[in-house]
């Protein structure tokens, strides 16, 4: 990077918001389609009720709730990346972490869907919010799912807000740059950004300031989605290591989606030179240390059901391994805690097929634990008499897909009107312009 | 690199501790050991035995601290302070003491260990003398055989690094430290290829290892009693009070060996940061714990917390606790001004040591005594005195054994900025 | 600011040519000067020699102030609101702790932004006239304020430290910034925010539907209205009827198809299997710690029985036999039976 100079970098990075071809509309009419088909069927939840899903006695929390658990858990890689990776003085971090907190800030919105879609009567949702409804209900604030009301919104807020301000000085650079319409819009979005000393000053304060109120709120939210299910006295839920658990198997899933996000795009907008393979394996390191925390868990869960003497616990645990779910588990076992440590392996970490390859198996890896997570310790709690088996419907599945849909929605905007790289953190990177030498 | 390596100014070898205070210390020692010979035989079998353990967890949670913050150092590849990571590098020169220690345990499982006399049928398969023994026993030499094993890979090139910059009065130890020294870029490039799996192994042992340690000679004390996250909360809090011995070293040592030049103001606002994160993360991990207890009430997880923080008279200790060693820090660790100033981190790293003395305490003592009154006087203040006086004679040891390698801070901050600025 | 008061702005294009620049017009006494520059630098900082940001005040004063509302929030309302849940005391510390901590962030991070904003007096749409479009890409601007006869000689400095361009910025056009316009927006925004508070209260309060929020029975501490007497469920109620009569005249309606069967089967694994065992034979894992054992369904007497009678006894209960009628529906009864008559079956030829 030292050989770039900052218009070259400029030039560079703005390439990327440069009008779109014609891959880009079809794509983006496929996204649409499959929004469209959610939507729909999403709507036909609506008209019919919740009886056209799976769920059911004694399965009440099925793919809606383990997918919100999924896209709040990707959305905290980003901010690691962002705001946890700067606090270390990472710096290796500057060219993907705009990239990465979009990430965050999308999934975010896209979780937030989830439990509404939940709701029979979704235009109720604000019932969770602390205001006077009619007949004078107020909302319980012993409950975990209000909490996690309070997480999430926070989580979106402050995560949006991080996004906004780290946008705000390469706003700038795209508003000198534009034209026309867009000219007036980035004019806009950019609030008048100069560039002074004085507006660096409170603006480099201001951001470390967020990056470390980000970093306690990061922590907090998964550890609050954690207790969603930990508070209760579930066996398989009921478990102290849930919350540093589920935290670091939320930055486990969003570094893998980073990757399957990351290496597409470098590839298509050229940024080989800014994303470089090095980038790419440091995010598989720290892919390996989470898998290890994540084989880690599973295996003190395991032991401590079969040290603490509960049956109901022991019986749970033998139930994910043999059980009707026994699939799922074995997929999330595998994939979570074993796949990462091939990151071990230099030649695997540094190959890209490689990386896009196993990111995506992590992925659908930490996707089935969610599954098995909820829906394994709801079909098989205490009395037998209560068990029951939950299958996914054609229309969960389909507003599964919408939701997908609605993410990469957001990302394909934001690659065209936004740089998807930060200009500004990347001339950090470069050598300053030095004449070399002092004039008498 | 190497233009800048400042020698000169560096204490060859050093001498934390005057000698007025060394001799006072081995006094101490002996009459920790004298004392805890004593009544381990004698009718206050219990008192001597539980605060042993208390200690042996205590300072060899530090030992070990201090080992993972020299490992995590060089892991992250972190360039802020040299000076620092070789301040705690020391601190595992007590674990050869630590393993002995571990299997004096052995002679004192009977008052110990209560599944020895009352076994619980469906736990013998666990908790069983032979199996717990071997079990920690291996883990420990493994765990203390990578430690030791880094340390000598990692000392290995100070040292040779300090022969080759003509350091002429070096001990006895460092010679054989740098036996068959090969040069110093043959060397570096061997032991870096060596640390670079020695290191994340030796960091992955430890959370393995004292996690079990946790589960074992803590969790188990208690054998009704189970909380998942406890092994990592154990090694989490062993490494934060290892963090909170480093500072208070960091000052003394830049006191009395003149470190000024590196350990200064940055490298006080990275420790008291560290302190801070840790603070946080040890908060956490009691919190998650908590939580879920508090919510679930059920009888076999609750009975460990009421009896620790509401009842007398362990609830005054546990509040101790809570206040000292998370509180007061967070809140007076969140200004710049007290991570950067020596003044305020040294008392501050000395009280949150000892609200942790005071957390292992809590930990273990009320699980095994079932009498009145508050075992803590004058058996448990010699014990505990003996032990502090091996720690800091084995780290006084350790400093005048190995010299202050040449360090190079001028890399301080971000790596990428070159160090020439104008004038 | 006296009206002798002029502008010099010097364009670099070197960090270090910038620098020297700062320094020596510092030296030479010039005060009011001030950077452009496309990215932070250290050294800027350090030349300049500004201190320490006044934000961090209002994220302290922010999360105070949050974590005062999330505790007031919580407490008052509970107190008001005395609703006991999960056998938790009504001001329950641990869960409002958490409710406290989300608060404290929010309201510090909102007030660090809110803060950052008015110290560098944001937001504003237009620019000041020195501010050059290079400065977002690799030019460094450093302008300088002073008395009129003093520019030759910053010109100087600016020119002796190979600015790439000096020019003179006119003050006049500098001064009103458009203050007007930004207060402008600031006005849309601020009346924009009203409103949508105004309607996020007052929507949500508007008779749009009808449901059973609203239907009468349903106040606060309340029984539901009874229902009218012999009303009957919209796909009829099923009569009751005496053992005797039912196993003469109830004749079983479904067929002993496989679905059934398999339907059956599944049911039976649920409801029967824990007492009656898995065979039928009376001998399920709670069938030991009953006094009276469960019945053998497979002997004879079991056998004989009729349909009816079977799908009754599984309806109504038996001796000690929960009734079942509640968790099977008739359905699911007769594919029961279906199921036991296929047991039967097995364990008779057998």
């Amino acid at each position: 990077m030292i050989q770039l100079s900052y218009s070259q970098v400029n030039r560079d990075l703005l390439k990327t918001m440069e009008p779109p071809g014609k891959v880009y509309y079809v794509i983006l009419a496929l996204d649409l389609a499959v929004l469209a088909w959610g939507f729909y069927a999403w709507t036909y939840q609506l008209r019919t009720g919740l009886g056209v899903t799976g769920l059911n006695s004694p399965v009440g929390w099925g793919v809606y709730i383990a997918t919100f658990v999924f896209w709040v858990g990707i959305a905290h890689s980003g901010t690691l990346i962002s705001a946890i990776l700067f606090l270390f003085r990472c710096r290796w971090r500057n060219p993907i972490y705009r990239t990465a907190e979009a990430m965050t800030v999308f999934a975010v919105m896209t979780a937030a869907l989830y439990p509404i879609i939940h709701l029979g009567r979704p235009w109720r949702f604000y019932w969770l919010l602390p205001y006077q409804q009619r007949g004078h209900f107020w909302i319980n604030f012993r409950s975990p799912l209000i909490m996690d009301v309070f997480a999430v919104a926070t989580y979106f807020i402050v995560s949006a807000a991080f996004f906004f301000t780290g946008l705000v000085p390469d706003l700038a650079v795209v508003r000198d740059k534009a034209v026309g319409w867009r000219r007036k819009f980035y004019t806009f979005l950019a609030q008048g950004w100069e560039g002074t000393d004085r507006e660096w000053r409170h603006y480099s304060s201001a951001y470390l300031l967020l990056a470390a109120l980000a970093t306690p709120l990061v922590i907090s939210v998964h550890s609050i989605v954690s207790w969603d299910f930990a508070l209760t006295i579930v066996p398989g839920w009921h478990s102290t290591i849930f919350a540093p658990y589920f935290v670091a198997g939320a930055i486990h899933s969003g570094l893998a989606m980073v990757l399957t996000i990351l290496i597409p795009l470098r590839r298509i907008f050229r940024l080989e030179t800014y994303i470089t393979p090095a980038h790419l394996e440091n995010l598989a390191k720290l892919l390996i240390l989470t898998g290890l925390i994540m084989g880690y868990s599973y295996g003190t869960e395991f032991f401590i059901s079969w040290y603490g003497g509960n049956i109901f616990e022991q019986a749970t645990f033998r139930y994910r391994i043999v059980g009707d779910y026994a699939l799922a588990f074995w997929i999330m076992a595998v994939a979570n805690s074993v796949v990462p440590l091939l990151f071990t392996v230099k030649k695997i970490r540094m190959s890209v097929p490689w990386l896009f390859g196993l990111s995506l198996v992590i992925n659908v890896g930490m996707w089935c634990e969610r599954f098995v997570i909820i829906i394994a310790s709801l079909a098989h709690d205490y009395i037998p008499f209560a068990w029951g088996l939950y299958k996914p419907s054609w229309v969960e599945l389909s507003v599964l897909a919408g939701t997908f849909a609605w993410f990469f929605l957001w990302f394909l905007l934001f690659v065209k009107f936004l740089p998807v790289v930060s200009i500004t953190e990347v001339k950090e990177l470069v050598e300053p312009p030095l004449k070399g030498g002092v004039d008498p | 690199m190497s233009g800048q390596e400042r020698r000169g100014e560096l204490p060859v070898t050093s001498r934390l501790l005057p000698r007025g205070l060394l001799r006072l210390l081995w006094v101490l020692l002996g009459t920790g050991v004298l004392t805890f010979l004593l009544e381990a035989t004698g009718p206050n079998r219990l008192r001597a035995w539980q605060i042993f353990l208390v200690n042996f967890l205590f300072w060899s949670g530090m030992a070990q601290g201090g080992l993972v913050f020299a490992a995590t150092y060089d892991v992250v590849r972190a360039r802020w302070g040299g000076a620092v990571k070789h301040l705690a590098q020391g601190l595992g020169a007590f674990l050869p003491v630590s393993f002995v220690l571990f299997f004096l345990l052995l002679a004192g499982r009977q008052v110990l260990f209560p599944w020895v006399n009352q076994p619980i049928p469906e736990k013998q398969a666990w908790l069983n003398t032979p199996f717990l023994f071997a079990r920690d026993g291996i883990g420990l030499s493994i765990l203390y055989g990578l430690g030791l094993a880094s340390l000598y890979y990692s000392l290995r090139l100070d040292l040779g690094r300090s022969v080759t910059h003509g350091g002429d009065s070096l001990p006895r130890i460092s010679a054989l430290f740098s036996r068959g020294w090969r040069g110093l870029e043959e060397e570096q490039r061997r032991s870096r290829r060596v640390l670079a799996i020695l290191l994340p192994i030796f960091l992955l042992t430890y959370a393995t290892v004292f996690s079990l340690i946790g589960f074992d000679l803590v969790m188990a004390l208690d054998p009704r009693w189970y909380s998942t996250l406890f092994g990592a909360y154990f090694f989490i809090s062993s490494f934060y009070l290892g963090l909170a011995a480093i500072a208070i070293l960091a000052v003394l040592a830049r006191r009395r060996l003149g470190l000024e030049e590196q350990i200064g103001r940055k490298q006080f606002h990275d420790l008291g940061k560290l302190l801070f994160g840790f603070c946080l993360v040890t908060g956490d991990f009691f919190w998650s714990q908590f939580v879920v207890i508090w919510y679930g009430n059920l009888p076999e997880e609750t009975a460990y917390l009421i009896v620790r923080g509401y009842e007398m008279p362990w609830a005054p200790l546990t509040w101790t606790v809570l206040i000292v060693s998370f509180i007061i820090p967070f809140l007076l660790l969140l200004s710049r001004r007290v991570k950067e100033s020596p003044r305020i981190l040294l008392p501050i790293a000395l009280v949150i040591l000892i609200g942790m003395w005071i957390e292992r305490y809590i930990l273990v003592v009320p699980s095994l005594w079932h009498q009145a009154g508050l075992p803590l006087g004058w058996i448990e203040l010699l014990i505990t005195g003996g032990f502090l006086a091996a720690v800091a004679l084995s780290y006084s040891a350790f400093l005048s054994a190995f010299p202050f390698p040449p360090i190079n801070n001028t890399l301080h901050g971000s790596a990428y900025q070159r160090p020439s600025s104008p004038e | 600011m006296s009206s002798g008061s002029r502008e010099l702005l010097g364009i670099f294009t070197h960090l270090d040519a910038l620098l020297q620049a700062i320094h020596r017009l510092r030296d030479a006494g010039y005060r009011d000067s001030g950077v452009f520059s496309p990215l932070p630098r250290h050294e800027l900082e350090e030349a300049l020699a500004r201190g320490p940001s006044p934000v961090r005040l209002f994220t302290l004063v922010g999360a105070i102030l949050g974590a005062a509302t999330g505790f007031v929030l919580t407490i008052a309302t509970s107190l008001h609101y005395p609703l006991i849940t999960g056998g938790k005391p009504i001001v329950s510390i641990p869960p409002f702790l958490v409710i406290v901590f989300e608060l404290t962030i929010l309201f510090g991070a909102l007030a660090t932004i809110l803060g950052m904003l008015l110290n560098i007096r944001l937001p504003r749409l237009k620019l000041q006239p020195d501010y050059d479009p290079r400065f977002s890409v690799d030019r460094f601007g450093l302008w300088v304020r002073c008395q009129g006869d003093q520019i030759d000689a910053a010109q100087r400095i600016l020119h002796s430290c190979r600015a790439e361009e000096v020019s003179e910025v006119l003050l006049e056009e500098k001064k009103p910034r458009s203050k007007r316009a930004d207060r402008f927006i600031l006005g849309v925004l601020v009346i924009l925010l009203g409103v949508i508070v105004v309607l996020a209260y007052l929507l949500p309060r508007l008779p749009v539907t009808s449901d059973m929020a609203h239907q009468p029975s349903i106040k606060p501490q309340e029984h539901p209205l009874p229902p009218a007497p012999n009303s009957v469920p919209v796909q009829g109620k099923e009569r009751r009827m005496e053992l005797l009569e039912a196993s003469e005249q109830l004749q079983n309606p479904v067929q002993a198809t496989p679905a059934s069967f398999e339907h059956g089967k599944q049911l039976f694994q649920i409801y029967c299997v824990p007492c009656h065992g898995p065979n039928a034979k009376g001998k399920g894992p709670v069938a030991k710690k009953l006094s009276t054992p469960p019945d053998d369904l497979t002997k004879e007497s079991a056998v004989e029985q009729t349909d009816g009678y079977v799908y009754t006894v599984i309806g109504q209960g038996g001796a000690t036999m929960p009734p079942q009628a509640e968790g099977l529906s008739p359905r699911d009864r007769w594919d029961v039976v279906n199921f036991l008559r296929s047991l039967q079956r097995e364990a008779g030829a057998r």
